[in-house]
């Protein structure tokens, strides 16, 4: 098992939202859930956590746009996003690793891909990411 | 100058006098004859001058017995200028023998001055002819005083040298004046005449010409005629004006409301505001318009006309009207029939998209409670929740695999959309075949426990790297799988293998059953449909989705599928897929694109690389990226750790530019975000190929780069 990672989770679907909550802090990690992109994107911006896990179909602003506008602020930009949707389409791949995720994971998941995904994208951050973090 | 040739000089007026009469009549004839034949205007000519000289004689004044004086001379002289040297013969024949029949002394002479008179008017004649301009005046004048010449020589003839002395002093002063004057003026009746009758000719034909090419012009010609007044008319129209019009040409110019009232209403104020142009700006007046017809069809004009202005401020216009209704029918039924194409396709696209969106959105609505469901029996069976028994966590295994099953056939059916449609994305890569069999490993074992069927994996050792999208490849495997579970394993048990093929070349991947086996008509059956390409649908009803799913599956991956049975033993599907040996590779994916083609087709190549400070994470990653760009007709290989080889069947030299400078920004800007500016980027298209033409050349290249990676490697 990796370091314990603080993981902001943007999930509509409660349920689901729940059972990764569970699973993930089973596995040892610190994880947190939002359930809109507005609030989430707050969330992800106020608190700088190793690690978000974003779903597509959101109720107010979509995973897209969450996306973006994560890339648009200067320390956000280089937490890796993991995107987990039911949306599997080529298109939403495309545009969500052109948008900069880090990777995209199907539902229904297989959990310990999940976490090997998150354990990965949290060791291969970006070489200029820790400077930028740290720098004050 | 004596009385007597005072006498003679009159005398030989008068004479001239009834010449010129005879000139007039000759005139006459000849204009009312026409123009005759060749051979014919000799002889008329010859008959006509003869008759003159005749007449001549008959008004002679006898200057001694038996000599006569007259003007005969004249038209005999006249007669080789007009009707060359026959008529010049037979006029002086005629002459002579009339000379004959008067008998006396001067009989001699006066016949040798007929042939020296005729002689003469030959010599000019000729004379003239080598002149540039023809006949002139001048020739007439020489050919008078040749004649005084003539007629002295003549004299000399005469027996006695005192008659010869008395006639020469008598008659050669007044000769010397009235013939070189009779000549001319005789002369010049006939050439006045025949200039007026070149040039009526001339005329008439230039008239006839142009006649005949206003008629036969696919179109009519007309002037038109704008008075500063503002009043149109129409001076001239030729007679295909009918045709196009309805209208004659003599109505027409009569009264020019005719035509413009055929021209249809709503083109009536566009027409007569250009024409008000045209001529403000004495610009060319280029003008479409249809007209009326008198049956109510209206046909399409299209007039062409330049305009002049005259002294008086009228503008004149000459011009032409072509009928183009045939082709103004054309050019309207092709933009019709292209409106018609275009909202067409506008109509499928959105249904298309409408269809798209309708399967993504209930395969998504689908997917989000078959994840609740397997995330709360996984926490149950992991014990997260409380300590599960033997026999309940089984059952929650049941309920994940059958989710895993359910989920299968939601991407299936989403699949078999995408496939049908063409959109389905395929990431091929190098890969082996713990790759693709991990992936499915647990899910197979999983479902073959819920199932009560033994499940066995035999791989052969030392398998060479593959070339496929293990993902898809895997999906291929589970359908398989999940096939020989249902209708084969119940016996036996079911077995993954894999191994090399018999050249080597490729590795066979299977899925044995020891089931019931399958007659020979019906594998038959189901091998055919194999082997069809399409017909999703009709392979869908008979033999479940996911036999058809495998067969495409296997084609978006250079793959081959084939089915084998023996009925009581068992069942085998076995998929071939090709080595990583770019080369091999190559021949398969032309082979592919051919069977899908009748002609030649241009596939290019592209390629690609990173540099700077790449670790195998960064690269990897750039991998990733380039393969969620791939279509599925492309072809992606990696042949070195940061360098790739991109076919494309796109053959413009501008799409094949923008696709590579797309490709260079997406990956430019994919590198940046994960090494900050550390990798620089090159995409680099190289080459068209023409195919199938030129595959040895295609395939020879990627033999080349392949040695040159393996070198690198093991450098």
């Amino acid at each position: 098992m990796a370091r314990s990672l603080r993981i902001l989770l943007i999930e509509d679907d409660r349920e689901i939202a729940r059972a990764l909550l569970l699973r993930l802090k089973a596995v040892g990690h610190d994880p947190f859930a939002m359930h809109e992109g507005g609030s989430g994107l707050a969330a992800a911006i106020a608190t700088l956590p190793d690690v978000i896990i974003l779903d597509l179909r959101l109720p107010d602003m979509d995973g897209f746009a969450v996306l973006q506008q994560l890339q648009q602020h200067d320390i956000a930009r280089v937490i890796p996003v993991i995107i987990v949707s039911a949306n599997v389409a080529e298109r939403a791949k495309r545009e969500a690793m052109l948008l900069g995720a880090h990777c995209f994971i199907e539902k229904p998941y297989d959990f310990r891909k999940l976490v090997a995904a998150i354990d990965r994208a949290a060791s291969t951050q970006l070489p200029g990411a820790a400077n930028t973090v740290a720098a004050p | 100058m004596d009385i007597f040739s005072r006498d003679i000089l009159v005398a030989l007026a008068a004479n001239l006098a009834l010449l010129a009469l005879a000139v007039i009549t000759y005139n006459q004839v000849a204009a009312f004859l026409g123009k005759l034949p060749r051979r014919f205007e000799g002889w008329f000519a010859g008959l006509a001058f003869g008759l003159a000289a005749i007449l001549a004689m008959t008004l002679p004044i006898a200057v001694a017995p038996g000599v006569l004086v007259d003007g005969r001379a004249v038209p005999i002289g006249l007669a080789a200028l007009f009707g060359g040297p026959l008529a010049a013969a037979t006029a002086a024949v005629l002459a002579a023998i009339y000379r004959l029949t008067l008998g006396g002394v001067g009989e001699i002479a006066g016949l040798i001055g007929i042939v020296l008179a005729a002689l003469s008017g030959i010599f000019v004649a000729k004379l003239s002819r080598r002149n540039a301009s023809g006949l002139a005046y001048v020739h007439l004048v020489l050919l008078g005083i040749l004649l005084v010449f003539s007629h002295l020589i003549a004299t000399l003839f005469l027996p006695g040298s005192e008659l010869a002395y008395t006639v020469i002093t008598a008659a050669t002063p007044p000769e010397a004046v009235a013939l070189p004057l009779g000549a001319l003026f005789l002369g010049t009746l006939v050439i006045q005449e025949r200039r007026r009758r070149d040039a009526e000719a001339a005329v008439t034909e230039s008239e006839r010409r142009f006649h005949t090419i206003t008629d036969n012009l696919p179109g009519v010609v007309y002037q038109r005629l704008l008075t500063a007044a503002g009043e149109i008319s129409y001076p001239f129209f030729s007679a295909r004006v009918l045709e196009l019009f309805g209208v004659t040409a003599e109505e027409a110019m009569a009264d020019a409301s005719k035509i413009l009232n055929t021209v249809h209403v709503d083109d009536f104020d566009r027409l007569t505001a250009s024409i008000k142009e045209s001529a403000q700006q004495l610009s060319v007046w280029d003008h479409e318009y249809r007209v009326v017809r008198k049956d109510g069809a209206f046909r399409w004009m299209h007039a062409k006309a330049v305009p002049h202005r005259r002294d008086n401020g009228d503008v004149l216009w000459d011009g032409i009207v072509s009928d183009e209704t045939e082709r103004k029918i054309a050019e309207m039924s092709l933009g019709v029939a292209n409106q018609l194409l275009t909202s067409t396709n506008q109509r499928l696209s959105t249904m298309y998209e409408t269809a798209h969106h309708f399967v993504d959105n209930v395969a998504h609505e689908f997917r989000t409670p078959l994840t609740v469901i397997k995330e709360f029996a996984s926490i149950m069976d992991e014990g997260l929740v409380g300590e599960m028994n033997a026999e309940q966590s089984d059952y929650l295994r049941v309920i994940c695999a059958r989710v895993d099953d359910l989920n299968g056939l939601v991407n299936d059916m989403l699949d078999l959309s995408r496939l049908e449609a063409g959109l389905i994305g395929v990431s091929r890569r190098e890969c082996v075949i713990p790759d693709i069999v991990g992936r499915v490993e647990t899910i197979l074992e999983r479902r073959a426990k819920a199932s009560g069927v033994d499940f066995a994996v035999e791989i052969e050792a030392g398998l060479p790297a593959l070339f496929c999208d293990p993902e898809k490849i895997g999906r291929v495997l589970i359908n398989l799988g999940i096939n020989a579970f249902k209708y084969g394993g119940e016996k036996g048990g079911v077995r993954l293998w894999a191994r090399r093929s018999a050249n080597s070349r490729e590795i066979v991947i299977g899925v044995s059953d020891r089931g019931p086996g399958i007659p020979a008509e019906k594998l038959e059956m189901i091998f055919e449909r194999f082997k069809q390409a399409g017909g999703l649908r009709d392979t869908a009803k008979g033999f479940g989705l996911g036999l058809s799913i495998v067969r495409e599956l296997a084609d978006l991956n250079l793959g081959e599928i084939a089915v084998e049975s023996a009925v009581g033993e068992g069942t085998t599907f076995s998929l071939t897929l090709p080595v990583f040996d770019p080369p091999a590779i190559v021949a398969r994916y032309i082979a592919k694109l051919a069977r899908e083609r009748t002609s030649s087709f241009y596939v290019s190549d592209i390629r690609i690389s990173v540099s700077g400070a790449v670790d195998a994470a960064a690269a990897d990653d750039c991998d990733a990226f380039l393969q969620q760009q791939v279509k599925r007709e492309d072809i992606l290989m990696r042949l070195g750790p940061d360098s790739w080889i991109l076919l494309t069947v796109d053959k413009r030299d501008a799409d094949l530019r923008s696709k590579a400078d797309r490709l260079r920004d997406g990956l430019a800007k994919h590198a940046a975000e994960i090494a900050d500016g550390a990798l620089a980027v090159e995409v680099q298209p190289v080459g068209v190929w023409r195919l199938p033409q030129q595959s040895e050349a295609l395939i020879a290249r990627f033999r080349a780069l392949r040695d040159l990676a393996l070198a690198r490697r093991s450098a």
